[in-house]
């Protein structure tokens, strides 16, 4: 079986975008802090939903709504209604993390498929197995932690359909749980939907160098040639005792696991998934027609050698230029 | 209404350099007067751009393509975008700047690059406010805006003229380029094969200790 492409749909007209270039599946959240991609400018009003489900069905694909932000305590409101809503509209899939939220969602929409978000962090087999009963989730969307093999393992013993993500930006590791953007900004993307808050963000030229400030932090200044990245304090590079300023997190690259396709469908991922919901449209098209290109060579048995062009125009959408195969292949470890 | 396909359909001609040509020599009053005409029919056009840009209000954005005279000052009373032209050392306090090559802006516009890889990149240049950067990439991005394809075909004489300079400048660069892009398209690939071997030999080498754990292994004594 040929694993489905899971595309961002930060915007309706990516997800037309997605679409068009032959996604199987658009990923997309609404206007407010129940998704983690809760940006300015960005995601759907219930009526943006209607239509981009009705476009989606209309090709035979799907549409999936993450509402995987932790509720907030005296609002849990907002987010059922997110789920009442999706399932009203038709969703093929509701994307989640908050066991609360899970548990309404079993109660109030048992046929309604329900997927474990990576915001919940669920890394090992008996966290799984723990969602699986409880909430009969169908799905779960891999933490951006493991090995080739750990996945291999851990599908062989999960009960369930595991998507992993192909491409996209990388955070540190301890999804769900990462507490730098509140720290400096006061906003998380686990609560609040935003990491980074771009009313936080500034960027400022100051002698040929791009200094990029969070807050009331400077957090990387990039020299006139050097390739720029989010400002993320993940992706910050800072000085400890008299070293050079370093990336002590993690470097401003991308994920690209194109040359895993066919070891990861081997191992039973039933789907990939893009990364990008804050990216636009020609991003959307340019990546998703790449991994359709990709996917579909490796089924046919082609060597990704023979795709080189598909492979350059991932490259040039790279965050900092760079690309990593991140910890699929752990070889610092 | 979801917004159109990817692209927006442009009658063919290379209108990116008749556009270029248009804003380079065009008197800029005539300009103006088209972008007056043009964002004013936006919001019967799109009408979910208003809610979109509604987070805009009382923001200022100074665009500032590299090539031109002027530069585009952008306000957005009541959610309703207005593009006014001035010279960039008059520009009045603005939220964010955008800086770039026109082309750039161009593609931008019309959803054929991405602003992210371009600001990654550096060819783009935003300083200031990135919420408000962000909004506007957003909000005319994800309703499918191409303010080109708008320009283009205003009506009057204008959009003609420019889409015609645009079909007679790709009959002339096919004439003198065609036999080029076969061999660039080629280069292109083999460079690219190559850029994937470096990728796979820089990730198979160890990667090289900093001063500072080197420092601290000889402090522990641990072997480096």
């Amino acid at each position: 079986m040929i694993p489905e492409i899971v595309a961002p749909g930060g915007t309706p007209a990516a997800l037309v975008a997605a679409i068009d270039a032959g996604a199987d599946t658009v990923y997309c959240g609404f206007r407010d802090a129940t998704n983690a991609r809760n940006y300015p400018g960005l995601n759907f009003t219930a009526t943006d939903l209607k239509e981009g489900i009705a476009y989606a069905h209309a090709r035979g694909r799907k549409v999936n709504v993450a509402i995987n932000t932790y509720a907030s305590a005296g609002n849990t409101r907002l987010w059922y209604n997110a789920v009442d809503t999706a399932a009203a509209l038709g969703a093929d899939a509701v994307i989640m993390a908050d066991i609360a939220l899970l548990d309404y969602t079993t109660r109030a929409h048992p046929n309604l498929r329900r997927h474990l978000s990576v915001q919940a962090g669920a890394a090992t087999v008996a966290s799984i197995e723990y969602y699986y009963e409880l909430f009969g989730i169908s799905r779960m969307i891999l933490p951006r932690m493991f090995t080739l093999d750990e996945i291999a393992e851990l599908k062989a013993r999960a009960p369930i359909e595991i998507e992993c993500f192909i491409f996209g930006s990388l955070s540190p590791m301890t999804e769900g749980r990462c507490s730098l953007s509140a720290y400096a900004t006061g906003r998380s993307p686990n609560l609040c939907g935003v990491c980074s808050p771009a009313e936080f963000v500034r960027y400022d030229t100051v002698d040929g160098e791009l200094i990029c400030r969070l807050g009331d932090f400077a957090i990387n200044a990039f020299g006139a040639d050097e390739a720029a990245g989010y400002p993320t304090v993940c992706k910050g590079r800072y000085s400890a005792g008299e070293a050079d300023p370093a990336y002590v997190f993690e470097e401003p690259e991308c994920l690209n696991a194109a040359e895993y396709i066919g070891a990861l469908r081997r191992a039973g991922i039933c789907a990939f998934k893009i990364e990008g919901r804050q990216r636009g449209r020609f991003y959307v098209a340019e990546v998703v027609a790449a991994f359709r290109e990709l996917i579909d060579a490796e089924a046919r048995g082609e060597a990704l050698a023979q795709h080189a062009g598909a492979l350059e125009r991932l490259r040039r959408l790279a965050e900092g230029g760079e690309e990593t195969r991140g910890a699929y292949r752990k070889g610092w470890r | 209404m979801l917004p159109r396909r990817t692209q927006t359909v442009l009658p063919p001609g290379s209108h990116d350099l008749a556009v270029s040509l248009a804003l380079a020599t065009l008197p800029p009053p005539l300009i103006a007067s088209a972008l007056r005409r043009m964002t004013r029919a936006l919001p019967r056009r799109y009408p979910k751009l208003a809610e979109r840009l509604a987070e805009m209000a009382g923001k200022r954005l100074l665009i500032a393509p590299a090539e031109l005279p002027y530069a585009f000052l952008l306000d957005f009373p009541g959610g309703k975008l207005a593009i006014s032209l001035l010279a960039p050392e008059a520009a009045p306090p603005t939220d964010a700047q955008l800086r770039g090559p026109l082309r750039l802006f161009y593609d931008l516009v019309r959803g054929g690059r991405d602003g992210d890889a371009l600001f990654f990149s550096r060819e783009l240049t935003v300083n200031g406010d990135m919420a408000a950067a962000v909004t506007l990439r957003n909000a005319m991005d994800g309703a499918g805006v191409d303010l080109f394809a708008e320009f283009l075909n205003l009506p009057g004489p204008l959009g003609p003229l420019v889409r015609g300079a645009g079909a007679l400048a790709d009959r002339c660069a096919g004439i003198l380029l065609g036999p080029l892009a076969g061999r660039t398209a080629r280069l292109e690939g083999d460079v690219a094969a190559l850029r994937g071997e470096l990728r796979r030999l820089k990730e198979a080498a160890p990667k090289p200790r900093s001063r500072h754990a080197a420092a601290m292994a000889e402090a522990l004594g641990v072997k480096p």
